[in-house]
């Protein structure tokens, strides 16, 4: 077989003699290729004084392999206030802001992605359920090779 | 119309491979990198005493400006050896106990790294990251 193929430079680079790392596309390697995003709208639980609630949503993939996969959480306030940030998978949230200890956790299997978030009370009961974003991304490739 | 470009992987026939064995494919989005990047930072100890501790803290901003919240992410060392880093960052938070993570956040305008550190001594921490042009929340199906 043929030596053949594409190779694309990052700009700057010379194509005819740069490393793979300054390049933007190479078909001799991979590229994480998005199977599906998106993003989805769920409640966690009030949570009493000194207690913890975790809250879950699946999103369905049905590849039938365990899929790489991103995600960050939008996580709103006790009282309803949304943030303007929006927080990689296990990040807390700002407890002097929420009272609460709460981060969004992710898993995967080979049917569906599992996003999670966890708020653990920082002394304080929440006075209702509020409302957090998951946002993900699934690529077409395996996590576990 | 049925066009498109695709790349298989070696040995896989472009005609017949299913899309596991391609390294690319138009019809699939891929993560594009607007910008990368490194540093370091001191991180002050934790200070008070039990049960009324405050972790240290120092967020690192880096402005993107997009105008829009874009996919990204992080990494951080671990002080007490840069050999090991870090991406995904939690690290379980007892309730009266200081804690040593770092949080990753993106707005509009910035990436935020904040490391906090439950250590008694000022540490030295690397970050590095990655934002990409592909936008938190974009809807893509198949």
């Amino acid at each position: 077989m043929g030596n053949y193929g594409i190779k694309i430079s990052a700009p700057g680079y010379d194509i005819t003699n740069t490393n793979i790392q300054y390049q933007v596309f190479n078909s001799t390697a991979n590229s994480l290729k998005i199977f599906k995003a998106g993003s989805v709208t769920f409640t966690v639980l009030a949570v009493g004084a000194g207690g913890s609630n975790t809250s879950n949503v699946e999103i369905y993939h049905n590849l039938s392999y365990q899929p790489y996969f991103l995600s960050w959480y939008k996580l709103y306030s006790t009282g309803g206030v949304e943030t303007n940030k929006i927080y990689f998978q296990d990040s807390y949230d700002d407890p002097a802001l929420f009272n609460l200890y709460i981060y969004g956790h992710t898993r995967v299997d080979t049917n569906m992605l599992q996003l999670s978030v966890t708020a653990t009370s920082n002394g304080v009961s929440t006075t209702g359920d509020f409302q957090v974003i998951g946002y993900y991304v699934i690529f077409i490739d395996k996590a576990l090779i | 119309m049925n066009f498109g470009f695709k790349v298989s992987q070696t040995g896989n026939s472009v005609f017949t491979a299913p899309k596991e064995k391609l390294v690319f494919s138009s019809q699939y989005n891929t993560l594009k990198v607007y910008v990368s990047g490194s540093g370091q930072v001191m991180v002050p100890p934790f200070t008070g005493t039990y049960p009324n501790w405050t972790p240290g803290k120092m967020v690192v901003a880096i402005t993107h400006n997009l105008g829009y919240k874009p996919m990204f992410v992080c990494f951080v060392s671990n002080p007490l050896s840069f050999d090991d880093t870090r991406m995904a960052p939690y690290t379980y938070k007892g309730i009266d106990a200081p804690w040593n993570q770092p949080n990753y956040a993106v707005d509009t305008t910035r990436l935020y790294i904040t490391i906090y550190s439950g250590w008694n001594v000022e540490y030295l921490y690397y970050y590095r990251y990655h934002i990409y042009y592909n936008e938190i929340g974009e809807v893509e199906t198949h």
